[in-house]
């Protein structure tokens, strides 16, 4: 599997030239689009995030990586699609209402993607009831929140508040995460679950999405 | 001076209960049962006090009365003509079972209390002054209402001037967000409206006719009283009632033996066997708030597990020998024996011819209800309600006289019973205690007969079978004691039979073909089980003893629920929110938003507001004198840099008090 070993390391190396070729490539010698996934891009992926973790990669790179997963995506989802392979779940994504910080918010959305899940980004700045709104026409798995100001941190409680107002909060896991957010800020505000960086937002995801 | 009494009444599923108190002296007087008329409760009730000592009628202050009847209102789909006005609802916001009862009003507000549209009341007078000519109560329920009121109120005021019928808000019945489960409530509570105007006016007549003028208060699913006049704009919160009553019944009885603050409340009736949890002496809430048949309400009431095993639940034994024990209700050969002494002949006929007959074939009689069928009846149905008109008639009977084979009999009999049409009487519980020696009230021959009936056929001996009937109803309630406790812990994950962890484990500490070699569990409960209702003291003490712990049946264990529909206390609660907004302080109340520069401003305006408001409801409530505590909750948050952020400050306002007694 030399093949699919160069994929992830082009795809740390953030090739977002190569890693579609070699994709289709590996298709092409009739490697399983669910083995390209999870044993390529993901196993890639998860190495970026490591290192970014331990600080041996800047954000830049991690988002050329992640340019570089989307591209190779791109070639891999109608294969994935034909050949029936379940998405991991579904993610709406959002940066909360008067904040319009985007960064963390898309990574999470690309490492999500990365490990399989369907994401919704609904973008910044968005109002409890747009949260509202997307859970019930979307149906999500969890609905994940950003937020990167101490003032905005408050506006995390509104949209689970909406929800419970809504009589969603039931039907879906809620993820909060950004610089400020602490484990206990998440639990006070009646989170499902909390993530310190992009990497372990998968994680939490895997555990929150698994039955 | 006489001494206050009190009159306390549980009407429950099978009987009417009534207690005569002394107040002061904390005394039972005088307790009398009679059985629940479920056309009409008060002919129950009027019996009921029959049976209780007259002498002390007069030195009556107060009545106290716990009832099923909203919960049976609600679950046999009893439906009134109301209104429901939902401002800012979405059309998917609301039950669609309810759908019928509701209109979309355009107005609502958001999670800070802001108005999100206008209310539409050009719309909402249109829309009352065509259907208010036959609307007999309104719902009103306002998007985001529990943190700003000021639609539902002026919605409500609106409805009220129009149809001068009884209108009530979202927010005055509940304090949670989930504007679904509110409307769900709103709604229901209102269609309970009229159906506890009737039955007020009707037990005030039953009590007159007694010369008892006393106030008369009504049990909610909490376990507090509450006065009539201010529970008809909340006949919801008297779901559970019964149950609830129960619970604060055997509190009472703990402090006369001066035990308890901690316990388990185990009441076993004919039916069912409820579970409720006592802690620091108060009935603990489900805080998902009451669900009662499909629909789940945000009413505060009583965390009670209930399951279909009682003193008539049915027994019986399947080819392999395994017992099952509920949750068909039926009626004991024992009792149909009081009734019907013929049946022993019968019985005896069974006996002797016990060979010739299907393994499964137990000695299973069936009565009529007196119900009489609606439209038309099918020949064989017919022929087996003539024979039934004559009398108590035994499966083989049945069997023979309608030409019919064993299995077809039991098909159609099934069939009738569905209709209401026929009861089944076979073994029960009841009936091994009669033979046994522990019960005596009805006829101990007949049910011995039956049980003997039923070890011949499976080769059995009655102590053996007995065994198995105790195993099995230990197992039962011992599930439901395990998973009740276990389950303030946290989550449990639970199947159908409830949860599954403590199933394994109790077959593990008590199952002698599931048991491991290797190891021994056992379980040692730190509460006491406390027993009320009939049945207790025959059956709980062996699930004590296997749950580690020991069981109490207080003495007039029998009439608790009577006795907790006199003895609780009246208690209100109310709360306010304050929030912080860009510098500013909100404060949210059953009275509307209003802004603040400092947070010690709102703070001390909404602690003379709930002060006020609290001394009010408990008063309208049936309070006499108010004990108010006032509970503040700051909460501050921390970011991961270190700053510190005032997040929110909630006020809760607890209101406690004696019921308010009729000067004598």
């Amino acid at each position: 599997m030399e093949l699919l070993e160069r994929i992830s390391e082009e795809l740390q190396n953030g090739n977002y030239i190569d890693v579609p070729k070699l994709t289709r490539e590996a298709l092409a010698q009739g490697i399983a689009p669910a083995v390209i996934l999870s044993d390529a891009l993901v196993a890639g992926m998860d190495v970026v995030g490591e290192k970014f973790r331990r600080d041996e990669l800047f954000m830049p790179e991690v988002l050329i990586a992640a340019k570089a997963m989307q591209s190779a995506m791109e070639v891999l989802r109608p294969k994935l699609i034909e050949t029936g392979v379940r998405t991991a779940g579904m993610i709406v994504l959002g940066t909360v209402k008067g904040d319009l910080h985007d960064i963390g918010k898309n990574l999470v959305g690309m490492l999500c993607e990365g490990a399989g899940y369907q994401v919704i980004d609904l973008g910044v700045d968005i109002a409890p009831e747009r949260f509202v709104e997307a859970v019930r026409t979307h149906k999500p798995d969890i609905v994940g929140l950003s937020a990167l100001l101490t003032t905005t941190m408050p506006r995390m409680r509104e949209v689970i508040e909406s929800l419970v107002e809504a009589g969603l909060r039931g039907s879906v896991k809620v993820m909060v995460g950004g610089a400020p957010v602490t484990e206990k800020f998440s639990q006070d505000i009646g989170a499902d679950g909390y993530s310190p960086d992009a990497t372990s937002a998968v994680e939490k995801a895997r555990v929150l999405t698994k039955h | 001076m006489s001494a206050a009494i009190g009159l306390g009444i549980d009407v429950g599923g099978t009987n009417t209960d009534a207690v005569l108190i002394d107040l002061a002296e904390k005394k039972v007087l005088s307790f009398a049962k009679a059985p629940t008329t479920r056309a009409d409760l008060t002919l129950g009730i009027a019996e009921s006090l029959r049976g209780l000592e007259k002498r002390y009628f007069p030195g009556i202050a107060l009545i106290g009365l716990s009832t099923t009847l909203a919960t049976n209102a609600i679950v046999e789909g009893a439906r009134r003509r109301v209104l429901g006005i939902l401002i800012g609802y979405g059309p998917d916001d609301f039950p669609p079972a309810l759908r019928e009862d509701a209109v979309l009003i355009r107005g609502g507000h958001d999670v800070r209390g802001e108005e999100r549209e206008p209310l539409d009341t050009e719309t909402l007078r249109d829309i009352v002054q065509k259907k208010k000519g036959e609307i007999e109560a309104s719902a009103v329920c306002g998007y985001f209402s529990v943190r700003n009121p000021d639609h539902e109120l002026r919605a409500g005021e609106i409805i009220r001037q129009l149809t001068g019928r009884p209108v009530v808000c979202g927010h005055e019945l509940s304090l949670q967000l989930d504007a679904v489960k509110r409307a769900t409530t709103t709604i229901l509570n209102a269609h309970l409206i009229p159906v506890i105007h009737h039955l007020v006016d009707s037990v005030k007549k039953v009590f007159l006719r007694n010369r008892i003028t006393a106030p008369l208060m009504i049990v909610r699913g909490d376990g507090s009283l509450m006065g009539t006049s201010a529970m008809m704009n909340r006949p919801i919160e008297t779901i559970l009632s019964g149950p609830a009553a129960s619970v604060i019944g055997a509190r009472y009885l703990l402090e006369q033996e001066g035990v308890v603050e901690n316990a388990v409340i185990v009441d076993i009736g004919g039916t069912t066997t409820d579970t409720a949890l006592l802690r620091n002496g108060a009935p603990c809430l489900n805080p998902e708030g009451a669900r009662i048949g499909s629909w789940q309400t945000n009413v505060q009431a009583i965390d009670i597990r209930t399951i279909g095993l009682g003193g008539d639940s049915q027994v019986s034994l399947d080819d392999d020998g395994n017992l099952r024990v509920g949750p068909k209700r039926i009626i004991p050969i024992a009792f149909l024996g009081a009734e019907h002494p013929e049946i022993e002949a019968e019985l005896e006929r069974i006996r002797a011819r016990r060979d010739h007959l299907p393994l499964h074939i137990a000695p299973d009689f069936w009565v009529t209800s007196g119900k009489n069928p609606e439209g038309d009846e099918e020949r064989a149905g017919r022929r087996i309600r003539d024979l039934l008109g004559k009398g108590p008639r035994s499966l083989l009977q049945l069997s023979e006289a309608a030409d019919l084979g064993m299995t077809d009999v039991r098909g159609e009999m099934a069939r009738l019973e569905k209709k209401g049409l026929v009861q089944h009487c076979g073994i029960t519980p009841t009936d091994f205690l009669h033979a046994n020696g522990t019960f005596a009230a009805w006829n101990r021959e007949t049910a011995i007969l039956a049980l003997q009936i039923l070890c011949d056929r499976h080769r059995i001996s009655l102590p053996a079978l007995s065994e198995k009937l105790a195993e099995a109803m230990e197992r039962k309630m011992g599930l439901q004691i395990l998973d009740l406790v276990l389950a303030e812990q946290g989550r449990l994950h639970r199947d159908q039979d409830g949860c599954d962890v403590c199933s394994v484990f109790w077959d593990q500490c008590f199952s002698r073909e599931k048991r491991s070699d290797h190891v021994r569990f056992q379980i040692s409960l730190k509460n006491r089980l406390v027993g009320i209702g009939a049945p207790a003291h025959a059956f709980l003490p062996p699930v004590a003893q296997k749950l580690g712990t020991s069981a109490i049946v207080p003495f007039h264990a029998g009439v608790a629920n009577a006795i907790g529909a006199i003895t609780g206390a009246v208690a209100m609660t109310d709360e306010a929110l304050i929030r912080p907004v860009q510098g500013q302080f909100r404060l949210h109340s059953s009275q509307g938003v209003e802004v603040f520069a400092g947070l010690e401003e709102a703070t001390v305006r909404g602690r003379n507001l709930l002060a006020e408001v609290i001394r009010e409801k408990a008063r309208a409530a049936g309070a006499g004198d108010v004990e108010v505590t006032l509970e503040e909750k700051e909460h501050w948050a921390t970011s991961r840099g270190g700053d510190s952020l005032f997040m929110e400050k909630r006020l809760i306002a607890r209101a406690i008090g004696s019921p308010r007694l009729e000067p004598s």
